[in-house]
């Protein structure tokens, strides 16, 4: 269970001990209006399959009236700093890059046991019943290797998606990497950051 | 629930734990009739190989399977999957040698298929045992599994065994389904105390909230049926068998119908809680 003392890790984490390559996406939850437009862009790219969403917008109302509010969050895999999916997966499909600290999920490997799935607390692994294995976000690797940006980040007709390396988002002024109503980054170090308005700041 | 396979499986691993050990203990109380305790020792392997082949029905590509050994150096799962065929292969050799009437070292075979079984039943109850899942991550999970290894074991011993047998082997017998029963009464309440606490993170405590309503609002009969079955009515079959009922008195289908109402509880019991943790989520 996230405690306080898992919240101090998690600073050790988001802070800290980040290899230097590692690359991340950064939202901006301000400017994303909930179209949609990154998850079709995402599915169309890797061929999900139906109710496959590799990548997801969510979106979170509260407050009371008059003082009400609402904020949306693109999220796919947070390549996290400790993958639980990579630690856990019992045929080793999951792969965390040196180089960029991508979490790669090779499909060949897989049989479709769906522990991943239990265990991301972000449903980052997406099962797909038709062929009987998981998917989730590569980073659009072939497009990276290409020199091109991730699809959701070309496709965002807000630009509310960007990503670089880690080292430069989270140096940003504004870059959270906790966010209200989503897990504990102290769970596993999620590398993604966050802008936020401060009603979606975590208590 | 697509999960049903794996309650299918942890169910016959546990039951077949439950029946190693008491075949053990019974050919170690010095009680080697063949007669008394054969058909219980026979069945640990069929029972075994059932949950093994359940738990092939839960993967996508269940032909792949043996790749599921390929990280054993960090993954539980791969731990459990391989302690898992150990403990069949063990109960292969065991119920073997009640089959074939086999007195050599079936004691000492006896205790290695035991010791691989509760291994197998501990590697399972640390699947569950992930901070990411925050109904799971708490003593009930493996309290339920031992306790349910327990009661089946014991609950089928004394229902389909020889009850011909000394009567302190009976009451080791009695005596398991009995503290296995209240072990699952103790991981009831433990897993309601887990499901009611408000954690520090929104999500968990979210995620906590959506499991207490699901069993409380939305699954209350089936809750309460659990429990009927996994507490109340192990405690009075053993009470009847242990005090009401002269031993060859007892009637064999009200034995058989008491089992089944036990394993029915069981089931239902392990359903719903792979249903608290599989809940929908937000992300």
């Amino acid at each position: 269970m996230p405690s306080t003392r898992s919240w101090s890790r998690c600073r050790r984490r988001t802070e800290g001990k980040v290899a230097d390559g590692q690359i991340a996406f950064f939202v901006d939850t301000t400017k994303c209006i909930n179209c949609r437009t990154c998850e079709i862009a995402c599915k169309d790219f890797n061929h999900a399959a139906v109710g496959q969403r590799i990548r997801r917008v969510r979106t979170f109302e509260g407050g009371e009236f008059p003082k009400i509010f609402a904020y949306n969050v693109s999220m796919s895999c947070n390549h996290c700093e400790d993958p639980i999916c990579a630690r856990h997966c019992p045929t080793g499909a999951y792969s965390k890059r040196e180089s960029d600290g991508i979490v790669v999920h090779d499909p060949e490997r897989c049989i479709g046991c769906r522990y991943c799935t239990w265990l991301c607390p972000y449903g980052a692994p997406q099962y797909d019943a038709r062929e009987g294995r998981v998917r989730k976000c590569n980073f659009c690797l072939e497009e990276l290797e290409r020199g091109k940006s991730p699809v959701c980040v070309t496709a965002c007709p807000m630009r509310a998606i960007e990503f670089g390396r880690l080292s430069d988002i989270a140096s940003r002024p504004d870059a959270a990497a906790q966010v209200r109503n989503l897990p504990s980054p102290g769970l596993t170090g999620p590398a993604c950051r966050y802008k936020v308005r401060p009603e979606a700041e975590r208590a | 629930m697509s999960e049903w396979p794996l309650v299918v499986f942890t169910l016959a691993i546990q039951l077949s734990c439950g029946l190693a050990l008491a075949a053990t203990v019974a050919d170690w109380a010095g009680n080697r009739s063949d007669t008394a305790m054969r058909p219980l020792g026979i069945a640990i392997f069929p029972v075994a190989a059932i949950g093994l082949l359940a738990s092939l029905l839960h993967l996508g590509r269940p032909l792949t399977a043996w790749k599921s050994l390929y990280n054993l150096g960090s993954s539980r799962l791969s731990l459990e999957v391989l302690l898992t065929l150990l403990f069949v292969l063990a109960a292969l050799i065991y119920s073997h040698s009640w089959w074939a009437h086999r007195q050599d070292h079936r004691v000492l075979t006896g205790i290695a298929t035991s010791l691989l079984a509760v291994a197998a039943v501990a590697s399972s109850t640390a699947i569950y045992l992930v901070p990411t899942q925050p109904a799971w991550n708490a003593g009930w999970v493996p309290i339920s599994f031992f306790g349910t290894a327990l009661l089946l074991g014991g609950s089928a011993s004394a229902a389909f065994g020889n009850l011909h047998v000394p009567r302190n082997l009976l009451g080791c017998f009695l005596g398991g389904a009995v503290a296995g029963s209240l072990m699952l009464a103790i991981s009831a309440v433990w897993m309601f105390a887990t499901l009611s606490r408000v954690p520090l993170d929104d999500f968990a405590a979210a995620r906590l909230r959506e499991a207490l309503h699901l069993l409380t609002a939305q699954h209350p009969i089936a809750l309460g049926l659990h429990l009927l079955l996994t507490t109340v009515i192990p405690i009075a079959f053993a009470a009847l068998l242990w005090f009401g009922w002269s031993l060859p008195g007892a009637s064999p289908l009200l034995r058989l119908l008491a089992f089944l109402a036990i394993t029915l509880g069981a089931f239902i019991g392990r359903g719903l809680m792979v249903l608290v943790g599989t809940l929908p989520r937000q992300f």
